[in-house]
């Protein structure tokens, strides 16, 4: 969906900073309002999900309460599914590419950005993070305009540069929220033993950000596979998963989508606990 | 060769790559884009030009300015919507909780689902609010209602509720950052010096969040603006925003053109509302450090 | 013996800030140097323009004879222990230690064994294999050094390699690093704001303030003959007296202030009469009389009274008003010959013998 507001999350404020709650009373009226109200807000987001869920296992066509039985039978219709197989390997080819590109430029935009000062720096900076700060609508548009310019028909590898367009700002943030974290004296000390600055950066950077780097990279990848308003329009004959799933929703509501849906929410909650867990795994170096 | 020079052939081989990429796909599009919005169009091609009539149509034609209008009402309620249903969660999660981890752990149950395809989570809501679906059969099942209700499906109220929906967890990161960062003593003193709880609150706590809230609100106001997606699931005949309407230039009505122009349109708005929320952020800035 | 390292007129900026101002200074093969002063006084910069991790705006830097202004860190003979260690976290102790050797090419065979000579001779064979955030403060230093020397540099540079240190383990180490530079007989240059540890381990002080070098010496020379009152209550503690020159013998310079007056041994110049200058005393050598003792011969005496006692366990320092600006800063020995309880308390007179001799006199523009 948006990449700015993903990449924020990311960088979990350390909440380790804080030893309790402030006290400012002891439990009063304000207090169970506040905690009420903060749990109809959990419930409001879990629902959903959780009825996405359930209903995957119904043995009913239609999405109504009562639940009637449990069935797999939904699982067996999605997985048997040729287009959405299809869908779904596209999916992985595209964001398997989009990800290499995002690092090929991600990666020595952080490096510029973090360590060199040079003219043009803040507007290089801006273009930088300029797709995730617009709505994705107006990115695929732009580059769909460029596209037809340029007289290029719409495949997988318009999508795959779209994506790698606007989820380039995303390894950007991250890699070098990471260098700045990193101590440069590490680098002199390689350097002063010897070692050329290839050396340093294969011996010394580039272990030190690893797992930064396969953190962001699998939450580019999870972002690519959910990626709807640039591939929309950049989308030629082969669907990706969304696209996939966007044009059978239009046709009608099959519990199908339920499951291959529930599937989807199981996969991506494993990437992103797994990033973050990355992401988060540095901070006690 | 010096270390001036060094330094210097070092960064041209840093910068080159991403500086052609972006050059290329992040400047060049717009460009184009821009180029294109000034064309005319002559079914089914359109011709290089130089006119402001696409730009013209949409403040003369109502069936584009209204949509427009709709869009900026919709993201306007969206986004206070947001605020509000956010905002408790996040104070309760930082001020309530005792335990760090549990913390922590509350942050990502409200985060996590973000990452888990807009799409999907948007849909589930078609299933929910159908006249077939949850909500209605619920409310049959303990009798407030007799028959399937219409009106929850394919509204504008629909709309404003799955929108809603999807951004309350980008409200609660900014908001959970304000939050954290405001010094404990500053509401200890104030505890100290015999101010009531409440007053506390709206004193200083709400002030210093207000960064994160008004961070939270332009995005979610921006994005909001570009959403194509809520409207087709559960917008309705009424529910058409902007984005739908630049769709619909780009896909059979092959005005591109004038969506080119309705683009360039919602890239200005944007932009604007970015940088008169940075403008006022930065006016009211405190430095806590 | 020949000069391993020279720097001629470095001067470096950092914006408007000049952190080393035309610097000069030439090292001599084996010696052990320290550039003392305060924090922002250049002393680290400098060192790191010797080791290739900054570079001057001008001036040059020499190692044994080569011009290596323009050379990066890993074109130089020398290596550095940095003020955190900076070991790499992604390696071992030995992969830390071998490091230098890895990269120079060194068969594996000879790495483990020179790694292996390298721990043991700072004592830390069992470690090896162990992380560096599993090690103290103190062993961590111990395998930066081993890493660093383990390339058989020309010139060591250690970068406030104690400050993180406790007392104990910090006076420990001084006298070792003292042992292990005896013992190797390459160069040091250390870097230190701590102006015990530089008379304690240096053959030679260079003393820094605002990016010059104020002046440099052994830590005897430094400490006897200061060449300005920064240097002399930076190195040790010395009372500093503004006083008026009241009459030039061709042996002394006498000095008033107040009521009282202190006659310094003439150092050669003569200001003039009525000439605004500093008297410098050390702590140490003035003489507390006892009651109804007599003056020695030639000594000065100061009347005063005691203000404050200051205990230093084996020692004591009385904090004395005699009509100077500051309190006048006595130190004694306490042992078998003084004991506390023979100090003078709080308001009781006394009087301080000085010799000429201890009196250093410091013109205007010192």
């Amino acid at each position: 969906m948006n990449t700015e507001a993903h990449t924020a999350a990311i960088n979990l404020p350390t909440s380790a900073r804080r030893s309790g709650p402030l006290q400012i009373g002891g439990r009063t009226l304000s207090d169970n309002a506040i905690a009420a109200a903060a749990a109809c807000a959990l419930a409001f987001l879990y629902v959903p999900i959780l009825v996405l869920i359930v209903f995957s296992f119904n043995d009913n066509p239609v999405t109504t309460l009562p639940l009637r039985g449990f069935t797999l039978d939904w699982y067996v219709r999605a997985l048997s599914n040729e287009d959405m197989l299809t869908a779904v390997w596209n999916s992985i080819f595209v964001a398997s590419f989009a990800v290499t590109l995002c690092l090929l430029v991600g990666l020595p935009s952080a490096f510029a950005m973090d360590r060199y000062d040079f003219p043009g720096k803040s507007l290089f900076r801006r273009f930088a993070l300029l797709p995730i700060t617009l709505p994705g609508i107006i990115t695929g548009i732009a580059m769909l305009n460029m596209f037809r310019a340029m007289g290029m028909e719409l495949s997988l590898w318009t999508v795959i540069l779209g994506h790698g367009t606007a989820l380039t700002a995303v390894v950007i943030t991250q890699i070098y929220a990471r260098l700045q974290r990193f101590n440069r004296r590490l680098e002199e000390a390689s350097s002063d033993l010897g070692a050329k600055p290839w050396q340093t950066f294969f011996y010394v950077t580039l272990p030190n950000i690893r797992s930064a780097i396969i953190g962001t990279s699998l939450l580019s990848f999870t972002l690519s596979f959910d990626e709807i308003p640039v591939t929309f329009f950049l989308t030629g004959r082969d669907n990706t998963l969304p696209m996939y799933i966007y044009s059978t929703i239009r046709r009608g509501i099959t519990p199908e989508v339920n499951a291959i849906g529930t599937l989807i929410v199981v996969a991506s909650l494993c990437l992103i606990l797994f990033s973050i867990y990355l992401l988060y795994s540095e901070e006690n170096e | 060769m010096n270390h001036r020079q060094r330094h210097r052939v070092r960064l041209l081989g840093v910068v080159s790559g991403p500086a052609a990429w972006m050059l290329a796909f992040l400047f060049v599009p717009y460009a184009v884009m821009f180029t294109y919005s000034f064309y005319s169009r002559q079914f089914p091609m359109m011709i290089p030009d130089f006119q402001f009539g696409n730009y013209l149509s949409l403040l003369t034609d109502p069936q584009y300015y209204k949509v427009l209008l709709r869009t900026l009402k919709i993201s306007a309620l969206v986004s206070i919507l947001s605020v509000l249903l956010a905002y408790p969660l996040t104070y309760f999660i930082v001020f309530k909780i005792k335990s760090g981890r549990t913390r922590t752990f509350l942050y990502f149950a409200v985060i996590v689902p973000l990452w888990v395809s807009y799409l999907l989570r948007a849909y589930t809501w078609k299933t929910i609010l159908g006249s077939e679906g949850v909500l209605n059969s619920f409310l049959i099942w303990i009798g407030v209602l007799d028959e399937p209700a219409d009106l929850f499906l394919y509204s504008q109220f629909a709309m404003v509720i799955v929108l809603t929906y999807i951004y309350i967890p980008f409200l609660v990161m900014p908001v959970y950052t304000s939050l954290e960062k405001i010094p404990q003593n500053l509401v200890e003193a104030s505890k100290d010096l015999g101010v009531r709880p409440f007053e506390t609150f709206l004193k200083i706590t709400l002030p210093l969040s207000v960064p994160g809230i008004l961070a939270g609100m332009t995005f979610t106001f921006c994005l909001t603006m570009g959403d194509f997606v809520a409207p087709f699931l559960v917008g309705g005949p009424d529910g058409m925003m902007i984005a739908n309407v630049v769709q619909v230039q780009f896909g059979t009505a092959f005005n591109w053109p004038l969506g080119s122009a309705l683009s360039m349109v919602m890239l200005a708005i944007v932009l604007i509302i970015i940088s008169a929320s940075d403008k006022f952020e930065r006016a009211g800035r405190l430095d806590l450090a | 013996m020949s000069n391993i390292v020279e720097l001629n007129n470095l001067t470096r900026r950092f914006g408007t800030l000049t952190a080393v101002d035309n610097v000069n200074l030439t090292v001599s093969e084996g010696e052990f140097i320290t550039l003392l002063g305060p924090s922002g006084c250049g002393k680290t910069t400098t060192l790191r323009m010797i080791g290739g991790f900054e570079f001057p705006d001008s001036g040059r830097v020499f190692l044994d004879g080569h011009d290596v202004t323009d050379l990066p860190p890993y074109d130089r003979p020398v290596n550095m222990v940095f003020q955190d260690y900076a070991l790499f976290p992604h390696m071992s102790v030995a992969d830390n230690v071998g490091y230098g050797l890895r990269i120079a090419g060194v068969t594996r065979a000879d790495i483990a064994q020179r790694v292996k000579d390298a721990l043991r001779m700072v004592d830390l064979e069992s470690k090896a294999q162990n992380r560096p955030s599993q090690l103290s403060t103190g062993q961590k230093q111990r395998i930066a050094l081993a890493r660093a020397l383990i390339r058989q540099p020309k010139v060591l540079l250690l970068d406030e390699p104690l400050s993180a240190l406790d007392l104990k383990l910090r006076e420990a180490m001084q006298v070792e690093l003292k042992h292990l530079h005896q013992k190797l007989g390459i160069t040091f240059v250390m870097v230190t704001h701590d102006q015990l540890e530089a008379l304690v381990m240096s053959d030679r002080i260079v003393v820094m303030h605002d990016g010059a070098l104020i002046q440099e010496g052994t830590p005897t020379e430094l400490y006897e003959h200061p060449a300005t009152p920064y240097v002399a209550n930076f190195i040790g503690t010395s009372n500093l007296i503004i006083a008026t020159v009241a009459e030039t013998t061709a042996d002394f310079i006498v000095g008033s202030f107040g009521n009282a007056r202190l006659k310094a041994s003439s150092n050669g110049s003569k200001p003039p009469q009525g000439n605004k200058i500093t008297l410098c005393v050390r702590p140490e050598k003035v003489r507390l009389l006892a009651d109804g003792q007599s003056v020695p011969d030639g000594f000065n005496v100061l009347n005063g009274r005691a203000t404050e006692q200051f205990f230093h366990g084996n020692a004591a320092r009385i904090a004395a008003d005699i009509g100077a600006d500051a309190p006048f800063l006595v130190d004694m020995q306490l042992g078998a010959a003084l004991g506390k309880s023979q100090l003078p308390g709080e308001g009781m007179q006394v009087r301080l013998a000085i010799h000429p001799e201890n009196v250093t006199v410091f013109v205007e523009g010192d």
